[in-house]
């Protein structure tokens, strides 16, 4: 993405390269779970970014990175201009409040021990939210209105007297509570039935428009970032391979591994049958990092239908092909385009 | 990647030395924290039982020249090292000159028959009993019986020998009480010695194992409940295999290898125990051995003795370890995705 | 999640049980409260006794020598439990001794796993080189023989008191607890609400003590229940063999003067058998208190132990509109399921996961078995396959291969029937694969449980089997973890064609996987059914998916088939407004419609209403929905569907009812 004039960013991620394992009475080589990855976000208008990838792609570790689970062993995030790593005691409280996240699997997200008023009172415990007692109710039962829920209804229940739905919708609820600026959605609805997940991109459509919070909406699930999302991501074993508008990533993907994962997702109409026609890489290609020919090329190489010499030599940069959209493929480069 | 690898021996090899090293250091220090050496307090002792000894000092300066208690600590440390490399412990103190050495070495075979067979047929009918608890198909009568052999499974080896001795030597008068063999047979390969042998064996062994197989069975139990609900049992059973092969290959197979660590690091809690069965039954190995060098005073013997021990115990523990990337498969695999 | 799911997922996980009133809780367990009651009846002898004898006779010759018990021939009632050989009074001694022992087994548990918890849970919190090296050395202490370390530490060091022995004891009781609480924390580290904890600013020693620290609670209290009688076991041991303190008594000093004076063979049974029998009930109570925590640490333990007294009730079987011929098909059905229904005979309850069922698989075709989970899809897979687990059964119905009901089957009947003309597909990716045996030998399995071939042809048979699904050879002799999981499903679906079944049953077989490997699989699949005509149920929820490879459909909700029509109709023209909910709430990538809102599951599986089961969601719902159960038929050609909406003598057939 090009930076724009419209301030400082919310959140830049400059060159984050995160590796696990090396090290140690280690044989292999060290992974690199996500390489030299950059991206600005800013604050207004409020927008859904999606970073779309299946596993091993690097979004979870880009999460991670985000909520500052983990710190990023080469490259630098910053929030709100400053370096999330070195933040002061008062920068760290706003950023811990400001960046928050929902998760996957409502079951997991609370602690079966407790009422849901914990969850709650951890938050206002932590953060200068309410001065009195009133005045925290009044708030939990302000979020708790946002998704459609009443206080008495759910806070001196336990997690396992609630519904799925009801689970999902209180963590959202949490989140908003601290009224963020960011959300990282972390494969929210991929663990869900239809009619939930349906609830919960529209919960937050509705915070996107009517709250002015941004979301990082980290999925494997190209067509629910098609209902909601408004720019994307789509990462390739670490690394960016096309970045742009959700709406003409989709509809008119360029990268050969974009348009190989579109063509897989199956249409849901019994009518327009899958292309059989179409060349599907073989399994062995597909777990390929550090493989031969892509130590330093293209990653994706090995399953490529249009590869040529060049992508062995060097990964591709990111290459614009038409305002924000930018590939990182050989094929855009100048001279190349059709 | 099967089998074993060289990250993997190395990491048990350090481990194994590690052991060893904290072990017999422990049995260096702790004694020199005490206030008073031991050489002193031996002489002072022996002043108490002959009333007077002539030139005490010189004696004790002599003693303390003689097993190196004269030098600085570290120095004592290192030969004590040097000593343990060699296996080298001088002489006994109570039988001078025989070697203390050659002392440990007669009361070690006894010990590693009888620990061996005790450890096996434990861990063998433990694991055993605990698989068929744990399976649901095990006919509901064998169920019903199967828990009543864990009744001494809470009493320790020693008592439960005490009480054996009683009845069944004593009272009973079936099994010779204590020692491994009687004075009247020859020692040799004869087959009235080898009888005689055996028959003393009973007792300690029967005390031994009934009283540590419960152990094995509990857990094996609760291992085999878990295999009961994974995927692979569930697809043996459709598969229409015999209920044998189902209970084998795909039960006690995965069930046990966490039985088998459990043995590793039980082992040192079995030799430990054994001490004391050995000591109620006057059985002449390591642990009965100990008890007399350290009744008698002779410390060379009793550190010989417990080095030697802490060794057998480490290199048994290191052999399963070598053992079980055989047995598992997945153990020095490292997964190259994440 | 729908209900039904839940009630049951509630059975087998941990920490569900927490919140529920005070009968239900998983610390009501048995021997738990048998172990406390007997550990605290003990300390309660030594603790009280004092107070009724006099402690001063368990010193040397407090009395007459060698007298038995008071109730044996020779006996002084001022000597209740006799006296030994240096005249002491064994009741007075045992006094003393009791409360000694274990006092000791709780200092040196307790240090431990004080030690233990702060050492753990730096390894498991903050990892890297911290993890490392403690692991390395507590995993190295463990396996050090703490007896012998301790003699040898004990015949140099002159153990005064019980406080130093206890101390010296404590050396070797953190090891333990050290690695069970990494092992926790690594494992809770990972848990979302921890993470959401952290989000909600909560510091390191917050999260480690109010987030973790209360769901590990049953396994340190087994850890330390067991680190307590190890403790006591050590105390002893070194007491018996005259190492401990010798001025105190002490249970195992007791039994040490006992042994030294040949009290065994002097037949002075007074001597050495109390402290005995003291102490065994003493081990006794931790024993039970350790394998009741470990029942209530570890739920599946327990719900085994309880499947086995399972109700056998089936109760009343509620009214279902069954139809005879079941749904759709003439003769040539491959398998045919009639009024099945599958109960979970839960603590809390009956869940009725699959309510009269019926279907018809035709030969050659492939059947989707469609639903939100919970809603019983699973089940009938299970059941079709004869493998539902405890507490769920079949409590009627049929499952019909040729003539043949499999649900009547069993043993050997039921053993040669399966894998031969029913298969499986499962979720490969998952550990649907034995860990630790090469695929060749989880192939041969198969093969061998039902013919016998020699060794060549059955290496050449299944290398035939993963060719035809795309594997190259060497996959033969690879194990599980080596392959990816694309490759697991592809060898999931060799084996399920080893034997050429008429029915195979694929239970989510590309949910697990990513998009462009489901294809591949997916595809596979397709290929391999289209070769060998073989008729399959695929089950599955994602619709998108099941446009693309089935060719009729079957839709379940809560329990109960409520369409079941050709995918091309199916889609085209939804009949029941659950398959026209589900429809419309597909997400697309051909085009962006408005997100359609509604609930998941709203009523219990325990106590389904009267009526229709989607009453409660229904947008048309009517009076008549609320009253009777709608039957499944045919309302277009080859399309079922269970929906009054479509019956139009539905008006007269209440008014019926009401006159």
């Amino acid at each position: 993405m090009t930076e724009t004039a419209r301030g400082e960013p919310l959140l830049q991620i400059r060159d984050a390269t995160m590796e696990f394992g090396g090290g140690f009475l280690s044989s292999q080589p060290p992974l690199v779970a996500l390489d030299s990855f950059s991206l600005d976000l800013h604050e207004s208008p409020a927008q859904i970014t999606t970073i779309a990838g299946e596993s091993g792609s690097g979004k979870t570790t880009l999460a991670n990175l985000v909520l500052g689970f983990i710190a990023p062993t080469r490259g630098q995030i910053l929030y709100k201009g400053a370096d999330v790593s070195q933040l002061d005691r008062k920068q760290r409280l706003t950023y811990r409040q400001e960046v928050q996240a929902i998760f996957q699997d409502p079951y997991e997200v609370f602690n079966p021990f407790f009422r849901i008023q914990h969850t709650f009172n951890l938050v206002m415990r932590h953060f200068p939210l309410a001065r009195d007692k009133a005045e925290r109710r009044e708030l939990i039962e302000e979020a708790l209105n946002v998704v459609g829920l009443r206080g008495d209804e759910i806070l001196e229940k336990y997690p396992h007297q609630l519904s799925g739905g009801q689970r999902q919708r209180i963590m959202v609820a949490r989140a908003y509570l601290l009224r963020p600026r960011l959300i990282v959605a972390d494969e929210p609805v991929s663990a869900v039935d239809a009619s939930l997940r349906a609830m919960i991109l529209d919960i937050m459509l509705r915070l996107r428009d009517e709250h002015g919070i941004s979301f990082l909406y980290i999925t494997h699930d190209l067509s629910t970032a098609y209902q909601i999302g408004d720019n994307m991501i789509v990462l390739f074993q670490g690394i960016t391979a096309e970045t742009g508008d959700t709406g003409r990533i989709i509809e008119n993907p360029q990268h050969p591994y974009v348009q190989e994962l579109i063509n897989s997702i199956p249409v849901p109409d019994p009518k327009i049958k899958w292309d059989t026609n179409i060349r599907l890489p073989a399994e062995e290609t597909m777990r390929t990092q550090g493989a031969e020919g892509t130590a330093s090329g293209c990653r994706f190489y090995q399953r490529c239908p249009h590869r040529m010499d060049i992508c062995l030599e060097k990964q591709p940069p990111l290459i614009p092909v038409e305002g924000d959209h930018a590939v990182a493929c050989y094929l855009y480069e100048d001279g190349n385009e059709e | 990647m099967r089998g074993l690898t060289k990250e993997y021996v190395l990491q048990r090899f350090l481990m194994y030395l590690l052991t060893i090293w904290m072990g017999t250091t422990l049995i260096f220090v702790i004694p020199r924290l005490a206030p008073g050496d031991p050489v002193s307090e031996m002489v002072g002792r022996l002043s108490l039982d002959a009333g007077y000894i002539e030139n005490a000092d010189k004696l004790i300066a002599s003693w303390k020249a003689r097993f190196g208690l004269d030098a600085p600590i570290h120095i004592q440390y290192l030969r004590y090292w040097g000593n343990v490399f060699r296996l080298n412990f001088g002489y006994s103190l109570s039988h001078f000159p025989t070697e203390a050495w050659s002392m440990v070495s007669k009361a070690l075979p006894w010990s590693l028959g009888l620990l061996t067979v005790a450890t096996v047929l434990s861990f063998s009918i433990g694991v055993t009993i605990g698989s068929l608890m744990g399976w649901r198909r095990t006919p509901r009568l064998l169920q019903m019986f199967l828990p009543s052999t864990l009744t001494f499974t809470a009493i320790p080896y020693f008592m439960f020998g005490i009480m054996l001795i009683y009845l069944v030597a004593f009272e009973l008068d079936w099994l010779p009480a204590t020692g491994a063999y009687s004075r009247r047979v020859d020692p040799g390969w004869n087959l009235p010695f080898i009888k005689n042998v055996l028959s003393h064996a009973i007792l300690p062994v029967v005390s031994i194992v009934l009283t540590s197989m419960g152990g094995w069975a509990l857990g094996m139990r609760g291992l085999m409940i878990s295999v009961n609900n994974e995927d692979y049992f569930l697809l043996a059973q459709v598969k229409g295999l015999s209920p044998a092969r189902i209970f084998f290959r795909y039960g006690v197979r995965n069930a046990i290898l966490p039985a088998l660590t459990a043995l590793a690091l039980g082992l040192g809690g079995l030799i430990s125990g054994s001490i004391l069965v050995e000591f109620i039954f006057a059985y002449p190995g390591t642990g009965y051995t100990l008890y007399q060098s350290i009744i008698s005073q002779d410390y060379t013997v009793t550190q010989a003795i417990a080095n030697l021990i802490i060794m057998v115990t480490a290199t048994s523990v290191f052999l399963l370890d070598l053992l079980y990337p055989f047995i598992d498969p997945r153990i020095t695999y490292k997964r190259n995705m994440r | 999640m729908a209900v039904g799911q839940r009630t049951v997922d509630e059975e087998t996980t941990p920490a569900r049980g927490w919140g529920l009133n005070t009968w239900d809780s998983p610390w009501l367990n048995f021997k738990f409260l048998l172990g406390v009651a007997i550990v605290l009846l003990i300390l309660l002898f030594g603790l009280v006794g004092p107070l009724f004898w006099d402690t001063d006779l368990a010193y040397t010759g407090a009395g007459p020598l060698n007298k038995p018990p008071v109730w044996a021939e020779g006996g002084l009632p001022e000597h209740p439990l006799g006296t030994e050989s240096n005249g002491r009074d064994m009741l007075a001694q045992l006094i003393l001794a009791t409360p000694s022992s274990l006092k000791v087994g709780f200092l040196a548990a307790i240090i431990g796993m004080g030690v233990g918890m702060v050492l753990g849970s730096i390894a498991g919190y903050v990892g890297g080189w911290w993890d490392h090296v403690i692991r390395t050395i507590s995993d190295s202490a463990i396996t050090i023989p703490a007896l012998v370390v301790l003699v040898v530490i004990a015949s140099y060091v002159q153990m005064t008191d019980t406080t130093a022995m206890a101390l010296i004891l404590a050396l070797f009781a953190w090891p333990g607890p050290t690695r069970l609480v990494r092992s926790q924390v690594l494992t809770l580290r990972e848990r979302s609400y921890v993470r959401m904890a952290h989000l909600s600013g909560a510091s390191a020693l917050e999260i480690m003590f109010v987030e973790m620290l209360p769901n590990m609670l049953p396994w340190l209290a087994a850890s330390l229940t067991g680190g307590i009688s190890a403790a006591i076991l050590g105390a002893t041991g070194l007491e018996v063999l005259g190492l401990g303190p010798t001025r105190v008594p002490s249970l195992g000093l007791i039994i040490n003067q006992a042994t030294t004076n040949a009290a065994l063979v002097r037949g002075l049974v007074w001597w050495w058998l109390p402290p005995i029998i003291i102490l065994m009930v003493i081990f006794v109570g931790f024993f039970l208190m350790t394998i009741g925590l470990d029942e209530i640490a570890n739920p599946r333990i327990r719900q085994f132990s309880s499947s086995r007294r399972e109700r056998t009730a089936a109760g009343e079987l509620p009214a279902v509109g069954l139809v005879d011929d079941g749904a759709g098909g003439e003769e040539d059905a491959a398998l045919k399921v009639n009024d099945l229904h599958v109960h979970y005979f839960t603590p809390r309850g009956e869940v009725i996961a699959a309510n009269g069922v019926n279907f018809k698989l035709r030969k050659g075709e492939i059947l989707g078995l469609v639903g939100e989970s919970g809603c019983g899809k699973t089940t009938v897979a299970m059941a079709i396959l004869q493998v539902v687990q405890p507490p769920g059964r079949i409590v009627q119905g049929e499952v019909r291969i040729e003539d043949r009901d499999l649900v009547s089957l069993s043993g050997k009947a039921l053993r040669q029937v399966r894998w031969r003309d029913l298969a499986l597909v499962p979720q490969g990716a998952m550990n649907s694969l034995n860990p630790v045996t090469p695929i060749r030998e989880q192939i041969a399995d198969a093969i061998l449980a039902h013919e016998s071939i020699g060794r060549v042809e059955l290496e050449q048979r299944i290398l035939g089997l993963l060719n035809d699904v795309g594997l190259p050879e060497r996959v033969i002799s690879m194990f599980p973890h080596e392959l990816s999981g694309g490759m697991k499903q592809r060898v999931c679906i060799a084996m399920s064609i080893a034997l050429n079944p008429q029915v195979i049953i694929a239970d989510e077989p590309t949910s697990a996987l990513d998009v462009v490997v489901q294809r591949v699989v997916a595809q596979t699949l397709l290929e391999v059914k289209e070769r060998l005509g073989v008729s399959m149920v695929m089950i599955g929820h994602d619709m998108g998916l099941q446009a693309q490879l089935v060719d009729r459909i079957a839709v379940m909700y809560a329990g109960n088939l409520v369409e079941v029509a050709p995918v091309e109709s199916a889609f085209a023209e939804p009949l029941h407004p659950y398959t026209q909910l589900l429809i419309e709430s597909i997400p697309s990538i051909k085009e962006r419609k408005p997100l359609n809102v509604t609930e998941g599951l709203t009523h219990d599986l325990r106590d389904p209403p009267p009526g229709c089961i989607f009453q409660f969601r229904c947008k048309h719902v009517e009076q008549i929905c609320r009253e009777r159960r709608p039957a499944l038929v045919e309302r277009d050609k080859d399309h079922l569907a269970a929906c009054w909406l479509y019956e139009p003598d539905r008006h007269s057939l209440i008014e019926l009812e009401e006159a």
